[in-house]
């Protein structure tokens, strides 16, 4: 069946984010909202309207007739639906966090990178799928910059990483093409799983050109420090969608090609380690290796964005875990992981921008007490650390229970031990968010701040109740995983609404959740049985017979906050951290210096320049000649 | 009998039967510690005494963060005491091994809250050390029970327990030697007993976490760590000693590993926090590293 609207969720944000380049800020913020609503709408009765698609065809120039295919498959309808689900809660919250004082003029760019994004995930052929990933990283680019300085340079250093992956994807394409003679992903899956046997070089090289490209914009390693240059100079609305959703699209990438190709792939055709093909295990390792990177710089990190930034960073290093061991409880684990990571980090990011809309700082140790003047804000962050450090009942540990299953089944332990040093450490990190934002002594300074305004303090509501929704009944995510794995070529998942079934048990998150529930009532009885209670003042507390103001010690000062984890700062000083940045780091310069030469050569016009252009051309002569 | 009923009677007998055997152990703990000492030492009851008291006196609070916190610490901590089989019988039917590790942590993320809300730097000096530690005692933990998992291909504890009915010659403590040192060493950290009573440090930072805790939020500080130690020690029992075929031997059992403990912390010094976690890394992460390559490739 041929839907027009197809074309429609694509192009419409695009245009219309062009016309409101020259509208005024508070109505694009309106328009972008409503815009989303509509899109969200027509998003959700795809599904029910059955297969659709909608072709365009064109002659390009000496390679004939190119046909580009929009359609909805599983896979793509599945993260079509939560992103643009994610993206009207994220747009409901910009609208009041684009106030006069904070307003950005990034609305109608955000609004052709959600048409950027339904194009990637509708794409059916490689032409549409390149335009749509090149517009998503440009636009992508002036949002992240939004003219500062110092976030044009973040955003400079994320499209540098990112353009060396669209090349590398580009050279893949174009390696299929000339392959297969067709521009369409399904046929490109085929053709590359029977070359996996034939011709084993090629089909290694064009996987591993995509597998750049997937990894610099998943940032997984070695791309892993972008999104903390990124996500953290991004505007705060913003972030949450950075970090939501748009490192997903690699994990997009892997789900749509990496993983089917194995998974057609007829077992022993390529020499496998604890029965996963070679290629795939040194996925799982890089996926591993990154999410070890991101944890150990998040724990010392102190400005409260980047901290998240590297704890995105760790969790898609779970997501490539998952997907990486190819079998159907990984690639579901991957995509149950990818949901909740959109949901928990979304409602982080926003309890983040939160704070910095009412008190204006970013760096940790400077804020404090924020819960008791901020209680929906504090417990969004709350129910999203719950769920990041993967704690039942949040939805977070049922994700993370079916990657460890996943890496069971195999009997990866070696990663697995990774993955929990990684878990563990997540607890570190997130605590510190914890208490050193909105525990502890709060600041004179912040006293009077109020909560979150309506609109904002609504969309963090709606994301703590998705997170306990999905953590307490699994079934509502995993239930649409089954036709999505079939349409991979792989087995479904035995899964309840109540209860996940895994390689070595079967968990019933409804009765974690009811026994906690139970348990908490419980010590509440005894609580409320309990003698009476007396409210005291925060500075009263006990000091050893000193009064700290008596040392010219406020609540400023006699908070926790700085350097938190300084004792065990040594305990990391053998991993060699920042030697990848470093070889970027001397690669740019080097860059610069090339592009500096070549400036002074060709701008003041003297004959060195001019010469420089004859021998190229000279060069490029004999080239032909020859 | 119906069912909610019977999930009534689990929910009471799991609750309170924790805090019970807990105290217990603890009374006695303090009895053992003082005979070490050459003293008489408090009678065993005196943990009851001390939490009955707490519990009928006027506490002091901060915040509501402060009420929340305490409450989620011991109710995480009282569900994860219904995942440990006791004496070979599970009680909800199912008892994954990957749930108690991670249920255990809502207990002491709920404790963390609620002493860091109430403002004293100490207390979250003491739980920026207990969360350090967990780093260092984990790691080797789940190299250990991963080791297990793969032999076993279930991460059922009762699968463990009933593994090992046979007689004291199928005790895991023979079939993984290297594990159990290994998780011997971890066990002292996770119950924080010294070497690794960094979280805790009454000279250095006045009790850590406790410092702010009067009243009733002291006496479910206490019971906390009653059900952590019923929770630890019986997950010891199950994963290594056999679990247990009566309650009275389980509780033998369960009271033996505390008892190892206490003999060591009662002898031992303090490390420094760094310290500690790189011993724990080095010693007790090679046995269980060890113990996790010889059970992939020749187990």
């Amino acid at each position: 069946m041929t839907s027009n609207m197809l074309p429609f969720i694509v192009i419409a944000p695009v245009l219309l984010g062009l016309l409101m380049l020259s509208m005024p800020k508070r109505l694009n913020w309106w328009i972008f909202f409503l815009l989303n609503i509509v899109l969200a709408g027509v998003i959700f009765t795809l599904k029910s309207k059955g297969a659709m698609s909608f072709t365009f065809q064109w002659t390009l120039f000496g390679t004939g007739k190119v046909v580009q295919k929009l359609g909805v498959t599983p896979l793509g309808w599945f993260f079509l639906a939560i992103s643009s689900a994610a993206t009207l809660l994220f747009s409901m919250f910009s609208l009041d966090f684009n106030d006069k004082k904070h307003s950005t003029a990034i609305a109608p760019l955000w609004l052709m990178l959600v048409g950027a994004t339904n194009g990637i995930f509708l794409s059916q052929d490689w032409i549409s799928f390149f335009i749509s990933w090149e517009l998503m990283s440009w636009t992508s680019l002036f949002i992240i910059g939004h003219g500062k300085t110092s976030s044009f340079k973040a955003g400079i250093y994320y499209y540098a990483l990112s353009f060396f992956g669209t090349m590398a994807m580009m050279a893949g394409i174009w390696l299929l093409f000339h392959r297969t003679g067709s521009w369409e992903i399904s046929s490109g899956v085929l053709k590359t799983a029977q070359d996996l046997s034939s011709h084993r070089g090629f089909a290694l090289t064009v996987l591993s050109l995509f597998t750049v490209a997937f990894l610099a914009k998943s940032a997984l390693f070695p791309f892993h420090m972008w999104p903390q240059m990124a996500h953290a100079e991004a505007p705060d609305d913003f972030s949450a969608y950075l970090s939501g959703i748009m490192i997903k699209y690699g994990v997009y990438g892997l789900l749509l090609f990496i993983v089917p190709v194995f998974a057609l792939t007829p077992r022993g055709t390529i020499k496998s380690i604890s029965g996963v093909p070679w290629p795939m295990y040194i996925l799982a390792v890089m996926s591993a290796l990154t999410s070890v990177i991101g944890t150990v710089m998040a724990i010392f990190t102190n400005d409260m964005k980047k901290l998240m930034a590297w704890s995105t960073v760790a969790n898609v290093g779970y997501i490539g875990v998952g997907l990486a061991t190819g079998t159907s409880l990984g690639y579901a684990a991957a995509m149950f992981h990818t949901v909740n990571h959109m949901m928990f980090k979304g409602g982080i990011f926003a309890s983040l921008a939160a704070v910095k809309y009412r008190t204006g700082e970013r760096e940790m140790h400077r804020l404090g007490g924020l819960a008791y003047v901020m209680p929906i804000t504090f417990f969004t962050f709350l129910l999203g650390i719950i769920a990041a450090a993967g704690i039942p009942p949040l939805s977070g540990f049922n994700s993370k229970w079916m990657i460890f299953q996943a890496l069971f089944e195999k009997k990866m332990v070696f990663v697995a031990t990774a993955l929990f040093f990684a878990s563990t450490g997540a607890f570190l990190y997130l605590f510190r968010g914890l208490h050193t934002i909105f525990l502890g002594q709060l600041s004179p300074r912040f006293r009077n701040v109020k909560e979150a305004p309506p609109l904002m303090s609504l969309s963090m509501i709606v994301l703590m109740i998705l997170m306990l929704a999905a953590g307490i009944f699994p079934g509502l995510v995993t239930g649409r995983f089954n036709d999505i794995l079939v349409a991979a070529g792989l087995n479904p998942i035995k899964t309840t609404l109540y209860s996940m079934t895994g390689s070595t048990t079967s968990i019933n998150s409804t009765l974690v959740a009811s026994v906690f529930a139970l348990a908490v009532g419980v010590v509440f009885f005894l609580f409320v049985i309990g003698g009476r209670k007396r409210r005291v003042k925060m500075m009263d507390n006990y000091t050893c017979g000193e009064d700290p103001l008596d040392w010219n010690v406020g609540p400023d000062r006699y908070h926790y906050g700085y350097d938190f984890y300084q004792p065990i700062k040594g305990l990391f000083s053998w991993m060699p951290l920042g030697v990848v940045e470093k070889g970027y780091n001397a690669l740019g310069r080097f860059m610069e210096r090339l592009g500096n030469l070549v400036t002074s050569i060709s701008a003041d016009g003297t004959r060195l320049g001019w010469s420089f252009v004859l021998g190229v051309i000279l060069i490029i002569v004999i080239g032909v000649v020859k | 009998m119906n069912a909610y009923a019977l999930l009534g009677i689990k929910l009471i007998g799991v609750s309170f039967g924790s805090m019970a055997v807990g105290l217990l152990f603890m009374g006695l703990g303090r009895k053992v510690t003082a005979r070490i000492q050459r003293r008489m030492g408090p009678p065993f009851y005196q943990s009851f005494i001390d939490v009955i008291k707490c519990f009928t006196k006027t506490s002091i609070t901060h915040n509501f963060v402060m009420d929340l916190g305490i409450i989620m610490a011991l109710g995480g901590l009282i569900a994860t005491a219904f995942f440990i089989p006791f004496a070979n019988f599970s009680i909800l039917g199912s008892s994954s091994v990957v749930i108690v590790l991670y249920l255990m942590s809502i207990g002491y993320l709920g404790m963390a809250m609620g002493v860091s809300a109430s403002g004293n730097p100490n207390a979250t000096i003491g739980i920026s050390r207990a969360l350090a530690l967990m780093m260092g005692y984990e790691i080797p933990f789940v190299m250990v029970i991963m080791a297990m998992l793969i032999t076993y291909n279930s991460s059922d504890l009762l699968t463990y327990a009933v593994a090992q009915s046979n007689g004291i010659g199928s005790w895991h403590i023979w079939k993984y030697p290297l594990g159990f040192i290994a998780v011997e060493i971890a066990f002292q950290a996770m119950v924080g007993e010294a070497p690794y009573d960094h979280m805790i440090a009454p000279a250095e930072i006045a009790s850590g976490p406790m410092v702010e805790l009067s009243g009733k939020y002291l006496g479910i500080g206490f019971l906390l760590h009653a059900v952590q130690l019923y929770v630890e020690t019986g997950l010891i029992v199950n994963l290594f000693l056999g679990g247990a075929s009566s309650w009275y031997v389980m509780l033998v059992k369960m009271f033996a590993v505390y008892f190892t403990t206490l003999s060591i912390n009662a002898v031992m010094a303090r490390y420094r926090i760094e310290q500690g976690i790189r011993h724990l890394w080095i010693w007790a992460g090679s046995f269980g590293l060890l113990q996790l390559i010889y059970t992939r490739i020749w187990g």
